[in-house]
């Protein structure tokens, strides 16, 4: 199925940080003993090396919300499984494309599979220039409950971000209408501190706010939509005031600011995923009918 | 309480099979809970210090600096966290998270029924459904989230000089049988049941001479030792000592955050007793609780419940003041637990100033 590029979003914000900021570098045991024992994560990128967010880290907690937003959604007969969840792989392997995205759930839908490729992807994100950052090494130490006194050494030390913006980017290739909808649900709730990022949140580490948001929207079909947004089936358009398309030869592009249009998206997500729901269980026996 | 001491313990519960539940799992948001957010104003009581781990060079003199975020001291929601946790499990029937020391044959049966065995995902007391926990390679998140507090407007440190504490749990005494069971006179004696000393309100009267006499006279039919509790520092006047500390002075207003998922109201409930939102509990915060340092009182601002769009429309007639007042009303223990954390940590009840007896 999605040879075809039909259509595309990228979305471009700051995260600011707005509390300090733990994300784990890999475990380098035996290095510097001067270095925290916690090392914020860190990559080159142009020719130094950086504490960055690491797509799969902002990935993460946008698919695990995106599992509890369609969870309190979806249809009561409709399984959502835990992504970890063997045996999936198996029963899809041997099946051909389309199969594979209409029986899969919504959310690998999105966010992909192993026997599946998702329609979203979350680039790396680097400190924006000229922008503060400081990072700090915290600590952290247990108080025991019967002699309210420190209890052995520190629990751990890690390096914090205390203060940076960092550059990300999510891109949406051969949307559905829904899920831009859905990402700006996503975005909201990080933005408003009911999705956090990186480790130890309950303990105040990963508010972050979106800022400076940016959608850019390409159509590469050949007629031109008109103040719409067209998903990649034919029947998914919905209406979108001032959205003016521009032609940049090779595709229709419209650029709008912030996020918070998404949504306000004229898109029923529970309607949809009981669409979605009885569309996956067609499919399922058509190919039970058919012998595959 | 224990006369002359600047502390009080609160008695552990024993924990029941039934008060253990099967965690909330962290994948839907449940439309039939509580999530939502507290908005929060900490007022400082006493002069407070929250350690950055530094040092800091201040007229000539190294302080020990404060915790800051850039150039501006905050409170970190670990902190916050520790000491709302401590106040929920001494306020229900809790398994003991960390019991003190290291693990001790004489110390096994040292707290109630049920309450040293760990929280599992299928078991969990309330303090860990709420908190989390970690079970080996395995764990639960907890449901609450702590932010960082932020000061309200400008607000700077000052140096003062704390006395030093003591490490308080010193193995003692210290034969052989009690190595790693920490203080006994002072944390789990129960001598009182079978020596004339008046019991747990006298326990300072005995001197350790005295003390130690007992012991070596009840040889051979010493009480099994119980855990007094949960220790929880009074509130008095702070105590200047000669080690310079950055503190923020009393009267300074932070502001912060605390986020609860997928609660159900007796949880919610136990949340915001366990942060004084009652307004008969002030929190004793980062170091030198012992010299009544630290004391900060926490009061709700707003609160929000999460609702959205897409989500179908909850009326929550929940007042979280209203749900700390009546907390643990359906339990007679929890209900002289709670009693009794009022009492301590009010300020009413005054600790005894330095230098007293038994101090
Ligand atoms: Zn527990
Ligand atoms: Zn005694």
């Amino acid at each position: 199925m999605f040879k075809n590029l039909r259509n595309e979003a990228r979305i471009f914000f700051w995260l600011h940080t707005a509390g300090p900021l733990l994300i784990k570098g890999p475990d380098q045991p035996g290095l510097d003993p001067l270095l925290p024992d916690m090392r914020f994560i860190r990559a080159w990128h142009n020719g130094r090396e950086v504490p960055y967010i690491p797509g799969s880290s902002l990935k993460g907690v946008l698919r695990s919300r995106a599992e509890q937003v369609i969870r309190a959604l979806a249809p009561d007969r409709m399984v959502i499984p835990d992504p970890f969840q063997r045996g999936r792989d198996d029963e899809m392997k041997d099946k051909p494309g389309d199969y594979r995205y209409y029986a899969s759930d919504p959310v690998t839908q999105l966010f992909g599979q192993t026997y599946l490729a998702g329609r979203l992807r979350c680039a790396d994100a680097f400190p924006v220039e000229d922008r503060p950052l400081v990072l700090n090494e915290r600590n952290h130490v247990a108080i025991n409950r019967i002699t309210g006194a420190t209890q052995g050494k520190a629990l751990f030390n890690p390096e914090v971000v205390e203060e940076g913006t960092f550059a990300a980017e999510i891109s949406l290739t051969n949307f559905a209408v829904w899920q831009l909808k859905l990402l700006g649900v996503l975005l909201q709730d990080l933005d408003d501190g009911f999705l956090l990022l990186g480790g130890s949140t309950t303990r105040g580490y990963g508010r972050v706010r979106v800022e400076n948001a940016q959608v850019l929207v390409r159509d590469y079909r050949r007629h031109p939509p008109a103040e719409v947004l067209r998903g990649y089936e034919h029947d998914d358009t919905v209406p979108v005031a001032g959205c003016r398309y521009t032609n940049k030869g090779y595709c229709w592009e419209a650029a709008r600011e912030g996020f918070e249009w998404l949504l306000t998206l004229n898109v029923d997500l529970a309607e949809t995923l009981e669409r979605l729901h009885r569309k996956q269980r067609e499919v399922q026996q058509k190919w039970v009918n058919h012998g595959g | 309480m224990l006369r002359d001491k600047p502390y009080a313990f609160v008695p552990l519960l024993p924990v029941r099979p039934e008060d253990r539940r099967e965690v909330m799992p962290h994948n839907r948001i449940d439309i039939n809970r509580l999530t939502g957010r507290l908005v929060m104003e900490l007022e400082v009581v006493t002069p407070l210090h929250i350690g950055s781990g530094s040092y800091r060079l201040n007229e000539g003199q190294v302080v020990r600096a404060f915790l800051r975020r850039d150039q501006v001291p905050v409170i970190p929601g670990s902190s916050l966290k520790g000491v709302v946790r401590g106040l929920a499990e001494a306020a229900s029937r809790s398994c003991l998270a960390q019991p003190p020391g290291k693990p001790c044959q004489r110390l096994q049966a040292a707290t109630p029924p049920g309450n040293r065995q760990p929280c599992s995902e299928k078991a969990a007391c309330i303090t860990c459904r709420l908190f989390g926990f970690v079970q080996g390679k395995k764990g639960y998140r907890g449901r609450v989230v702590f932010g960082e507090f932020t000061p309200c407007d400008e607000t700077k440190w000052v140096v003062t000089e704390l006395p030093p504490m003591e490490q308080p749990f010193k193995d003692y005494p210290r034969t052989r049988e009690n190595r790693g069971c920490g203080n006994e006179r002072l944390y789990y004696c129960q001598f009182y049941r079978v020596v004339g000393c008046g019991g747990p309100a006298h326990c300072p009267d005995c001197t350790k001479e005295e003390w130690l006499r007992w012991r070596d006279g009840l040889k051979g039919r010493l009480p099994a030792p119980a855990f007094r509790g949960c220790k929880f520092y009074l509130q008095g006047d702070p105590r200047q000592g000669n080690q310079p500390h950055e503190v923020i002075s009393p009267g300074s207003r932070f502001q912060g955050e605390v986020t609860f998922h997928n609660l159900d109201r007796e949880e919610l409930a136990l949340l915001c007793f366990a942060l004084g939102l009652d307004g008969e509990i002030r929190l004793g915060l980062g170091y030198g609780k012992p010299a009544y340092f630290g004391t900060v009182r926490l009061g709700l601002r707003e609160a929000r419940w999460y609702t959205r769009e897409y989500l179908p429309a909850k009326a929550v007639e929940l007042d979280p003041v209203e749900l700390a007042r009546n907390y643990g009303c359906n339990d007679p223990d929890v209900a002289r637990n709670v009693a009794l954390l009022r009492e301590i940590l009010s300020g009413k009840h005054r600790g005894p100033a330095w230098g007293m007896e038994g101090y």
